[in-house]
């Protein structure tokens, strides 16, 4: 039977039903005599439904120099780290998305001292303020897309028609995409592979549309 | 081709709407009938590149012996070519009326070369420099390139033989294809596929919305390697005495292989799964959101074994 340490480090997987039969047979063994582990289960299952429930909010404050001062140098090493195979828990994964998030507040704050073009609001707060989760990525996404969206409708007519029509069946393609991945989520919020394609596909997204709009411009210059 | 695009340019002059055909390799045998309208042969060192501007018809380029640009264009009466040397550029543009040329371009071998189009058809062959070839409606067809080569389209086919160095080449609505190419590669396509024969590619990124992926290669040992598609297959077929690990995530798809990979545990719809073959040096992360993936054996028509059942 594997060592607690090690099968705590399984439960994010038994929560995700990763686990095939032998290792959920032996997860759940060591549940029913182990506290501890019970009631880490139960704090993950949790947070993963916590998870599945949250909503894109604005930053309420300048997140950054509070970040800036709790960023530790790093650890001396282990000789072993170099041979080490690393795997990390649901905890540690969100934990990590929120600071992630936080950071992303963070550089919005700092993009938005670059110059007047920047598009996100202004961030402001106090210093000690607490910390809490922050998405950016729908709604700049969306105004992103609206924007580019309305400069290609704009210089419509300064591309041929079959132009139009093939970077309008392209787009297409990719919001079915996007849709597609979207119902996928709404059955399953907690998936990584779905999140991280979701952005993936997005980005590719808007891209097509820079590129779009990159070709009216030209065209305009013509 | 010069009748045809002329035409269709000056269509576009008063109804920008009506657009040209998709331009393409038919009028270079064709023009070379005809005595070029331009011709001009420019000497140039070691250190210059070349930068052509088209707006319709084809830019042949070719790579020869000479250290000098010779710069032959078929167009109409109406319209001029530039042949301009600025600072480091060899700057190569048409001006007058708004028509096709049809390029052939001799440059020395070493010479990095730029062609930007937009009804263009580019084929660049014989050069061991720099190469960035893009074009709205037209294919790309590159043979050689080292270095840096950099091909997009966004209506038509991107073909490369034998690129060397950073390879950079996508197509918006068709495919890529890239043979024999090495280096770092990154392609990328929305609904064209993407094919990548006899690759020593040492870092590849490729992905895709409808398109399949095929690659067939070597497997550099600490090589990474990203397919990335919704609804196309994804194939890799490499040396079965390669080196790798392989990550693969499907949603709706599913994974066969022909290779001894070694697995642990279950898995399932959604999730990540990591095979191993020998000692998994390399890095391969395959995802397909719908589509099937297969891990072959590099020349092998063995059957494939499914590894991962849809749920």
């Amino acid at each position: 039977m594997p060592t607690h340490d090690v099968l705590n480090e399984r439960l994010s997987e038994y929560l995700d039903n990763e686990l095939d039969a032998a290792g959920r047979a032996e997860v759940e063994a060591h549940l029913a005599e182990c506290g501890e582990c019970r009631a880490d289960l139960e704090a993950l299952a949790a947070v993963v439904a916590r998870a599945g429930t949250l909503t894109d909010a604005a930053p309420a404050q300048d997140l950054w120099p509070g970040i800036d001062s709790r960023i530790a140098p790093p650890k001396v090493l282990r000789p072993t780290f170099a041979n080490r195979r690393f795997a990390f828990t649901m905890p540690q994964l969100i934990a990590a998305s929120l600071a992630l998030m936080i950071a992303s507040g963070g550089m919005v704050w700092l993009a938005r001292l670059g110059g007047a073009r920047t598009d996100f609001p202004a961030v402001q707060g106090e210093m000690s303020s607490p910390v809490r989760p922050a998405n950016f990525g729908d709604a700049a996404f969306d105004q992103a897309v609206a924007d580019l969206q309305q400069t290609l409708d704009a210089g419509r007519g300064r591309l041929d028609a079959q132009t139009i029509r093939i970077l309008e069946s392209n787009l297409e393609a990719i919001d079915r995409a996007i849709a597609q991945c979207r119902e996928a989520l709404a059955a399953d919020p907690a998936n990584v592979y779905l999140n991280t394609y979701l952005a993936e596909t997005r980005r590719r997204k808007l891209e097509l549309l820079r590129r779009a709009t990159a070709l009216v411009d030209q065209s305009s210059a013509m | 081709m010069l009748l045809m695009t002329a035409a269709l340019v000056a269509a576009l002059g008063t109804a920008p709407a009506q657009a040209p055909v998709q331009a393409q390799s038919s009028g270079a045998e064709a023009g070379k009938l005809r005595t070029p309208d331009t011709d001009e042969t420019v000497n140039v060192t070691k250190g210059m590149r070349l930068s052509v501007s088209a707006f319709a018809g084809e830019v042949i380029v070719r790579g020869w012996a000479r250290d000098a640009v010779r710069v032959q264009g078929r167009h109409s009466t109406r319209t001029r070519v530039t042949i301009k040397p600025t600072g480091p550029v060899l700057a190569v543009s048409a001006s007058g009326s708004p028509g096709s040329v049809d390029y052939e371009i001799n440059v020395p071998a070493w010479m990095p070369v730029k062609i930007e189009g937009t009804y263009v058809y580019i084929s660049v062959e014989g050069t061991q420099a720099d190469i960035a070839a893009e074009t709205v409606r037209g294919d790309i067809v590159l043979k050689g390139g080292a270095t840096t080569v950099t091909a997009k389209s966004v209506e038509g086919e991107v073909i490369l033989d034998g690129p060397r160095g950073k390879i950079n080449a996508s197509s918006v609505n068709q495919g890529v294809t890239i043979t024999g190419g090495s280096g770092d590669v990154a392609v990328e396509t929305v609904n064209g596929h993407v094919s990548l024969s006899n690759m020593e590619s040492t870092n590849l990124e490729a992905a895709s919305i409808n398109g399949n992926m095929k690659y067939d290669g070597t497997v550099a040992p600490s090589g990474q390697f990203r397919f990335s598609t919704h609804n196309g297959n994804i194939v890799v077929a490499i040396p079965e005495s390669a080196s790798a690990a392989f990550t693969v995530r499907t949603y709706n798809g599913s994974l066969n292989t022909n290779l001894p990979l070694k697995t642990a545990g279950e898995i399932r719809r959604g999730q990540r799964a990591t095979y191993t073959l020998g000692s998994g040096s390399a890095d391969f992360e395959l995802e397909s959101f719908g589509g099937t993936i297969q891990l072959r054996k590099r020349g092998s028509d063995q059957p494939l074994q499914r590894l991962k059942d849809k749920d």
